[in-house]
């Protein structure tokens, strides 16, 4: 029993630890970004985690911006203040970021680590090693730059897709007065939120990409574990996602 | 007196033991070896991917496996590698770029303008510019995955190019096309050096091209790791 327990933690540990260089290796590298070629898969990066997601995060939002709205109004009746007050906490400061953070790691964190995994296993990296070709620069920079660039966009897009089509959509089958909503609910933004949520979000893209790449590059040179390397990624990035998110909210309290 | 391209000097590893060659400029070295990892275990020792049990290993004059990451991977950017290593999630024409554009040696348009010139040297070009580049290498036979590989080295003029069983288990008329191409880069850069690693002994090798192109005259053969 003891044995099997050190061997969890000492998994554990060391995916932190791989996470953690993987991070550290991307922030000491960002210069390889002025390479056209690494420019070139980070903007492919941004296309597929960000502008290839919109449809399947516009109809969550809309989905998710209807059902809040409508169950808010027969929980706290049609009070503006009140109603706000939980769509700007509870929606679009903590479930916005967390579920597109979510459709981004079932889609991204999981083609990533499979990604990485199939060129390890392919003998890949070896390859781009041996044409003078940093992997660490070329398959990890733009993935995680890519991610981190995306997700506080779509995360974004997706709380404005929520606060502007959720009360809309509800006000079809409950009387919601939608002037004064919408103009309580921008009033009472404040810049220091908006950095928070967008530092918040930035964070969320990180942990993704980190977690998605150390799955995938680290995986023992055998077929069996590219399928693994996804399902390792997404759960991983999930348990991670809901602890970045735990610790902004301990520093925000 | 010709500048010293690779060397090796009773290096040994856990594949192989006692290794000794030297690769002048110019120069072409076939090494036979009994299997494909201890091939790949030879060139990662040659080019200071694995650290040698034992001996010493030069590449371009330098200690190479000594140095730090970012100073070898800029001497690896001499170094062309032909074989079976295109990267599956770029398209062909992306991967022939790839190496040149990465080092930023050349713009763009060199490196496209030397793509085209070495493609129209197959037989089938118009048959590579129009099917063959724009898919990914999944859609490549054998031979057009290593030809493609030497085409990336035909637009990286690479100074040493290692040639990773390039011609094993290949029918005549791919193995006389292959050949055809390294016969062509070594027109265009009578310096440059290649090393070619073959299954088998190195003899049979050198017989494999002496009799498909005769003026191909073995200038150095390295002992079978």
């Amino acid at each position: 029993m003891r044995t099997s327990h050190t061997h969890v933690l000492g998994s554990i540990s060391s995916f932190f630890r791989l996470t953690a260089g993987i991070l550290v290796h991307v922030i000491t590298h960002l210069d390889a970004l002025r390479r056209r070629t690494i420019m070139s898969v980070t903007y492919k990066q941004i296309c597929f985690t960000g502008i290839q997601a919109l449809l399947p995060a516009s109809f969550a939002a809309v989905a998710i911006g209807f059902i809040m709205e409508t169950q808010m109004r027969s929980l706290l009746g049609s009070g503006i203040e009140l109603n706000v007050k939980m769509l700007k906490l509870v929606v679009l400061r903590e479930f916005a970021p967390l579920f597109t953070s979510f459709i981004v790691l079932g889609r991204s964190g999981a083609a990533i680590a499979s990604e990485l995994a199939a060129m390890k296993v392919q003998g890949e990296i070896r390859n781009l090693y041996l044409m003078g070709i940093d992997p660490g620069e070329y398959l990890l920079v733009p993935r995680v730059v890519g991610c981190a660039v995306a997700v506080p966009v779509l995360t974004f897009y997706f709380q404005a897709i929520v606060a502007g089509m959720g009360p809309a959509l509800a006000s079809v089958f409950v009387e919601i007065d939608l002037g004064p909503y919408y103009q309580a609910l921008f009033a009472s933004f404040t810049l220091q939120e908006l950095l928070i949520s967008a530092a918040k979000n930035v964070c969320f893209g990180l942990v993704i990409a980190a977690a998605a790449c150390s799955s995938g590059i680290y995986v023992p040179p055998s077929r069996i574990w590219i399928p693994q390397a996804a399902e390792l990624a997404v759960m991983r990035g999930f348990l991670l996602l809901l602890a970045t998110d735990a610790l902004f909210a301990l520093l925000t309290l | 007196m010709p500048e010293i391209i690779a060397s090796m000097d009773q290096t040994s590893t856990e594949s192989f033991r006692h290794a000794s060659m030297s690769l002048e400029a110019g120069a072409l070295g076939i090494v036979g070896t009994s299997g494909i990892d201890q091939g790949r275990d030879f060139v990662d020792t040659l080019l200071g991917l694995a650290p040698p049990d034992s001996g010493e290993v030069r590449l371009f004059g330098q200690p190479v496996y000594e140095w730090p990451e970012s100073r070898k991977l800029a001497l690896l950017a001499r170094v062309g590698h032909a074989g079976d290593g295109l990267i599956s999630n770029l398209k062909v024409w992306e991967n022939l770029a790839l190496p040149a554009l990465y080092h930023q040696t050349n713009t763009p348009e060199e490196v496209e303008a030397r793509l085209i010139e070495a493609i129209s040297q197959l037989p089938n070009k118009d048959e590579w510019m129009q099917k063959r580049l724009p898919a990914l290498p999944d859609a490549l036979s054998s031979y057009g995955v290593r030809m493609a590989s030497l085409l990336r080295s035909a637009a990286l003029r690479p100074r040493l190019l290692v040639a990773e069983f390039l011609l094993d288990d290949l029918e005549g008329e791919a193995v006389g096309r292959l050949v055809d191409m390294l016969t062509w880069m070594r027109r265009k850069d009578p310096a440059l050096a290649v090393l070619l690693l073959h299954l088998g002994p190195s003899n049979a090798g050198h017989s494999t091209l002496h009799s498909l192109r005769p003026d191909w005259s073995l200038q150095l053969e390295a002992p079978t790791p």
